[in-house]
């Protein structure tokens, strides 16, 4: 099976195939990185396909710096810092992350991880949801990695306190 | 005792510990209770964070590739949002050389290509006679060599040094000071190349009507030249008494005495306009110790901060009102669209 980042030198040179492969193996990666932040309905499907618009207009720029994921995520990130923005201009009440209808049971664990700090909280996310190293996280955030390791330490501390009061 | 840190043990856990610090920390989870506590609370907080699913998407490959090959509107067109500063910034540089017009119009000063224009050559189209002269100062860096490169210069324009003094006191800067002659039609010449030899600071021109002066020098010339054959052949003629021979020898005696004076002038007059009369002075750079020219540079950091602060509040009651009616027109729209269209 071909690397993620062979499939983009691929679909660098123009090769659909490519694309639609990692489309497959991260559709539902980035869907669940929007659909856990943003509460609008529809908008995570939205902003999941911008996300691969946006890979396929810059393909031609793509260099294998970093792997396949955190260039994905970095474009997610992007999106979705842009999406808040946005957000915060029309609705600033809105509180985060976002509460999915289904699945009540992870209620408790929506409403503590938002009382945490929202960098922490990203941290965390990322780390647990879209498994991503420290250094990926690190670069996302522009913090040091130590940082990272101390304050998502904390982060999971926090959680654990919260979740133990609930 | 605790020889690994609790945040160590996380990142053992998520498997960002290098391979040497990962076994340790593996051996002392296996021997510490505390450290077993934990780690098993970590693993219990990832696996009720993980029960936090969200649907599955069902948006497809094709329909993305779709979008893309629809095209985006116009005004998501990312060149458009680059190129609109680089308008505002070209608008901008209209309005600049537009201010410094008008401002110099305001003060009667002579703007560049007027005050650039050539001076005429020693007879113009109209038959007067100028005698050109020029100064020029210049400071260089490299003392000795400007004054070899000079040198060359005025030979090469077959131009010669009238007059050259260089005044080289101890601890002080030197001085070059000149008058040079050099043929009319390579004034120009000579003067752009000796403005290579170091930073302009001071470039003038004019150029002396002489026309009715020769005229008039040529008139006289003839006139005493006349008077003095006249009386050399009354001399020859005449045998009066010798009080009348001796007047009229003291006579001849003044006017070639005129006449000598007046080619002199002739002469002068002559090389005035066939050589123009360039006034140089090279001055050597001022070499100052370092607290002066840093106290200098601090100086001219306040003048220049202070001339760049009067440019920008000139600029701002030049075009302010033009421009604050632009941002007016387009404020609205770029709002909106800023609003509606930014990702």
């Amino acid at each position: 099976m071909a690397s993620d980042e062979a499939l983009m030198l691929d679909l660098r040179r123009g090769s659909r195939d490519a694309f639609e492969e990692l489309f497959a193996r991260y559709r539902d990666a980035i869907y669940g990185f929007f659909r856990r932040r943003i509460p609008a309905d529809g908008r995570a499907e939205d902003l999941t396909q911008e996300t691969f618009l946006a890979v396929l207009a810059a393909a031609h720029r793509y260099e294998p710096r970093a792997t396949v994921r955190s260039y994905l995520f970095g474009i997610a990130f992007h999106l979705l810092s842009s999406e808040r923005r946005k957000q915060e201009r029309e609705a600033p009440a809105i509180a985060e992350p976002a509460a999915t209808p289904v699945l009540d049971e992870s209620l408790w664990l929506r409403e503590a991880l938002s009382k945490l700090d929202a960098t922490e909280r990203e941290m965390l996310m990322l780390r647990e949801y879209e498994q991503l190293s420290y250094g990926e996280i690190a670069a996302l955030l522009k913090i040091p990695v130590n940082t990272v390791r101390s304050r998502l330490f904390r982060a999971r501390m926090a959680l654990k306190a919260l979740l133990q009061e609930a | 005792m605790h020889t690994i840190q609790p945040d160590e043990l996380m990142a053992y856990l998520d498997g960002e510990l290098p391979a040497e610090r990962a076994t340790f920390a593996a051996s002392h989870l296996g021997t510490c209770a505390e450290c077993q506590r934990l780690a098993a609370d970590l693993r219990d907080l990832s696996d009720r964070m993980a029960a936090w699913q969200v649907e599955v998407s069902v948006l497809r490959a094709p329909e993305v590739e779709q979008k893309i090959a629809t095209g985006r509107p116009w005004y998501m067109w990312k060149p458009l949002w680059v190129m609109t500063p680089v308008l505002l910034l070209v608008a901008f540089l209209q309005f600049a050389p537009r201010y410094e017009r008008a401002r110099v119009v305001r003060l009667g000063l002579p703007t560049a290509p007027q005050a650039k224009g050539r001076m005429p050559k020693t007879m113009n189209s109209v038959g007067e006679l100028i005698a050109h002269s020029a100064n020029l100062s210049l400071i260089a860096g490299n003392f000795d060599q400007a004054r070899d490169a000079m040198q060359d210069i005025l030979k090469r324009h077959h131009a010669y040094i009238a007059y050259l003094t260089i005044n080289a006191e101890a601890s002080s800067t030197r001085t070059l000071d000149a008058t040079i002659r050099t043929p009319d039609s390579q004034l120009d010449a000579t003067i752009r190349e000796l403005k290579s030899l170091g930073r302009v600071l001071q470039e003038g021109r004019s150029g002396e009507e002489v026309t009715l002066q020769s005229i008039d020098l040529d008139a006289r010339l003839a006139n005493a030249r006349n008077t003095e054959q006249r009386l050399t052949e009354l001399l020859k003629r005449r045998t009066d008494k010798l009080s009348d021979v001796l007047d009229v020898e003291n006579q001849i005696s003044t006017t070639r005495g005129q006449i000598e004076q007046m080619e002199a002038e002739r002469k002068s007059l002559d090389t005035r306009i066939q050589y123009a009369k360039l006034d140089l002075r090279i001055t050597e750079v001022y070499r100052s110790p370092t607290d002066s020219r840093l106290r200098n540079a601090a100086m001219e950091g306040w003048r220049s901060l202070g001339d760049s602060l009067i440019a920008v509040a000139a600029f701002v009651l030049f075009d302010g009102p033009l421009i604050l009616l632009w941002c007016a027109i387009l404020f609205f729209p770029a709002r909106y669209a800023w609003r509606r269209f930014r990702r």
